[in-house]
């Protein structure tokens, strides 16, 4: 483990049930610490097998499995707490329209969600493992752990990277056709269910962590809103394209390099605009949005 | 994995779970390779400190408190907070989160930690692994 500024060796034995003894060691200094129990120790009740289960079945099995994420960041302070709030909000919207809806049809569009989904939890998990992260997520986990962004840039850059990078994949894994017929018309008719919620995500994610988003939404003419809506309907059809030449063996390769390196450039564009007056304006959303940032439940760490 | 307990969730939510403290003691055995190490100012300083005070005082109070949270993560989650003391006063916190391998083993640490009584001096955050042997009774 990292410490002190050099590599350290821990070595951690169980003497008994009440008594843990540790070594610590680099090539200059050594450290010990001998610990015993305070209080009685905890039974063996703990349900261990309660854990996020996945692969998920259905759209209630990705709700469900992005709150218990939701939660986990949340006891921790861990900003991607706020996309994943926002998602859990958009697949009970998905789940709530898809019946009430024209899908052609309405297997594919819930296999798509789950496909989709499934490449979030994968990015989470391998960045949460220590796993190589999927280049698209890269730079978005390091800006929103090193507590450079707003809870609006939190939720913009994830979804950007979300779409860009994970959306082509998904498609890929579910398939642009169904026998002879192509699923474009499902898929564009998903668009328009996730531009009737965009305002109950920025409203939901704005009561549960910073009120400053919702004042944003008033006073800002709603520009961040137009952006979203066309930036989702935009970025979605690139990824249709992109999922085109992944499944195609001679543009697979160049689809996956542009894929991530298109949500790098995003995500870049986003943190820092060219412009130097944009990039003071945000500098001053973002101090104001820390200072108005609230989390709920009870923080463990 | 799948229908039994694992190394990793044994060493975290059944041994380790709960409040500890005991006794840490640091010093420095080879001061030749401390001043030729590329710390930074800063590590030397904090190496310097310590040893300062363990010299003067002796060693110092550890307190650590595991909690264990099973449904979160692939395969559960651990956090705990690590607070080495000595008149009171605190020398180093720790807090730690133990994001456990579903391979049963492994281990990954996300921790953020602060030396000296200053909340907002000498903090750093790091990200490294961890193994869990045999039923749980060592790790490295």
């Amino acid at each position: 483990m990292p410490l002190l500024g050099t590599l350290w060796e821990g070595n951690y034995k169980v003497l008994d049930p009440d008594h843990i003894d540790a070594e610590l060691g680099c090539k200059w200094a050594s450290a010990h610490e001998v610990i015993s129990r305070v209080g009685s120790r905890p039974g063996k009740d703990l349900a261990v097998e309660e854990t996020a289960s996945l692969p998920v079945k259905d759209l209630e099995g990705v709700a469900t499995c992005l709150r218990k994420y939701r939660d986990w960041y949340e006891a921790v302070r861990d900003p991607r707490a706020v996309f994943t709030h926002a998602y859990a909000t958009i697949t009970e919207i998905f789940k709530k329209e898809i019946p009430q809806r024209q899908f052609n049809d309405r297997d594919w569009i819930v296999s798509l969600d789950i496909a989709f989904a499934g490449e979030y939890f994968r990015a989470l998990d391998a960045y949460d493992l220590g796993e190589e992260i999927p280049g698209g997520w890269r730079p978005v986990f390091t800006a929103i752990r090193e507590g450079r962004t707003s809870v609006l840039e939190e939720l913009i850059l994830s979804m950007a990277a979300h779409i860009i990078h994970d959306l082509p994949l998904a498609l890929r894994e579910v398939k642009l056709t169904g026998g002879d017929r192509s699923r474009i018309h499902d898929f564009y008719l998903a668009n328009e269910v996730l531009e009737h919620g965009i305002d109950q995500i920025q409203q939901t994610v704005a009561r549960r962590y910073n009120l400053f988003l919702a004042w944003l939404d008033n006073v800002g003419l709603r520009e961040d809103e137009i952006l979203t809506n066309y930036g989702i309907r935009l970025s979605r059809a690139t990824a249709w394209f992109n999922s085109e030449r992944l499944s195609n063996p001679e543009t697979e390769r160049a689809a996956l390099v542009s894929i991530v390196k298109s949500s790098e450039v995003v995500v870049q564009q986003l943190l820092s605009p060219p412009l130097l007056s944009l990039r003071i304006f945000l500098r001053l959303i973002r101090w104001i949005s820390r200072l108005m940032r609230k989390w709920p439940g009870h923080q463990v760490l | 994995m799948d229908g039994k307990i694992a190394d990793n969730q044994i060493y975290y939510f059944w041994v380790g779970r709960g409040s500890w403290q005991g006794q840490f003691s640091f010093h420095i055995h080879d001061w030749q390779a401390f001043w030729s190490d590329r710390l930074g100012l800063k590590n030397r300083f904090l190496a310097l400190c310590m040893v300062l005070v363990q010299k003067i005082a002796g060693p110092s109070a550890i307190f650590s408190t595991i909690l264990a949270f099973p449904a979160w993560g692939p395969r559960g989650v651990a956090t705990n907070e690590v607070c080495i003391k000595k008149f009171g006063v605190t020398l180093y916190l720790l807090r730690e989160q133990y994001v456990l391998n579903p391979d049963g083993t492994m281990v990954f640490v996300h921790s953020r930690e602060r030396f000296g009584p200053v909340p907002f001096l000498f903090r750093a955050t790091k990200r490294h692994p961890a193994r869990i042997h045999e039923r749980g009774q060592s790790a490295t």
